[in-house]
């Protein structure tokens, strides 16, 4: 079954802090061990968003989006 | 309007550093701002953001409407001759804890105290993050900071109970591990007439964490969680809305004075 949501994070914008992982109440963002450009390593999501947008709101490098319609 | 529109691209990434509190802070304003425009309740050529100097005073930099860019502490001294120069103008001033509460105190009080019909978004991240991690006047007692490597001998002030001693209508403290409800209060503000204050608990992992066993972000906003509490409980800093009032703001009363002066020395 199609997903409903799934969240978009702009590598180039992230600097790798976790807040998203750690506000995420349905563990669908984890920290990975791949790096952005700049050095930063990054979150990766690994399915099962509630669309609660939390990640998106408390993100403070404006780098995530939550989209409605699950993996396009 | 997509917040996108707001945000000056070509200045991102922005230069706070990974996990800070300002940026939520800046996340949040201008989904706010994005809503109140679509909502077709604010102006975007009729919105103006003033800040000071500090980390937290960058934020306008970085959105796409008119701004001004003062000297440390006085954003509300600017936002005072803006309001009053032209009164249909929103002002928005986004400012930190050295900038308000420390060189620029006396214009946060008076501003309170007449009832200046402007958004004060304070973030206070307990320390100047920008120049070193100094104490501020919000340094918690006992916290360690560059000047005070053995703990902070002195008390804080608490901005919230001092703009409402002041006579501040409208008075909200939340943090940055409350984003949801910090749009919320941003949303209330820009709606009251009169002097709004948001009083932004935030983290600055970089100079105030790492001095005082929390390095990480998440530890900081951990912390902003356990301890506020939006009820009055023993040992927590009480957030939520704190005061909202109605009083007439200053530029109308200063507007209806102008009248009432010039039309008796035409009647006379």
């Amino acid at each position: 079954m199609a997903e409903e949501y799934t969240v978009r994070i702009d590598e180039s914008l992230c600097k790798g802090c976790f807040l998203c992982v750690w506000v995420c109440p349905a563990d669908a963002l984890q920290e990975s061990d791949r790096r952005n450009e700049r050095g930063y390593r990054l979150p990766e999501y690994v399915g099962g968003c509630r669309g609660c947008r939390q990640c998106e709101l408390i993100c403070p490098d404006l780098a995530i989006e939550v989209k409605e319609g699950g993996e396009e | 309007m997509d917040w996108r529109e707001l945000i000056r691209w070509e200045r991102m990434p922005h230069i706070l550093c990974p996990g800070c509190g300002n940026g939520t802070i800046l996340n949040v304003l201008v989904r706010a701002l994005a809503e109140k425009f679509e909502e077709g309740e604010l102006d975007p050529d009729k919105t103006v953001l003033v800040s000071g100097i500090g980390c937290s005073s960058r934020l306008p930099g970085y959105v796409k409407l008119d701004s001004l860019h003062t000297t440390h502490g006085r954003p509300i001294a600017f936002a005072t001759g803006l309001k009053l120069a032209n009164p249909e103008l929103e002002v928005i001033v986004v400012t930190g804890n050295g900038d308000a509460a420390a060189i620029g105190g006396n214009h946060l009080i008076h501003a309170a105290r007449r009832n200046l019909d402007i958004t004060v978004i304070c973030s206070n991240n307990y320390v100047y993050g920008m120049t070193g991690g100094q104490a501020s006047p919000t340094t918690p007692q006992g916290a360690k900071s560059t000047t005070t490597p053995y703990g902070n001998p002195e008390p804080p002030f608490d901005l919230c109970e001092l703009v409402m001693g002041a006579g501040a209508p409208h008075v909200e403290r939340w943090t940055t591990a409350h984003p949801h409800q910090l749009k919320q209060a941003i949303h209330r503000a820009l709606e009251r007439e009169g002097f709004s204050f948001i009083d932004v608990l935030s983290q600055c992992p970089t100079n105030y964490g790492r001095r005082n066993d929390m390095r990480s972000p998440r530890e900081m906003l951990e912390w902003l969680r356990e301890n506020t509490s939006t009820e009055d409980e023993p040992g927590k800093i009480r957030i939520g809305v704190l005061r909202d009032e109605e009083r007439k703001p200053f530029h109308e009363r200063v507007y209806e004075l102008v009248e009432e002066v010039s039309g008796d020395e035409e009647g006379g």
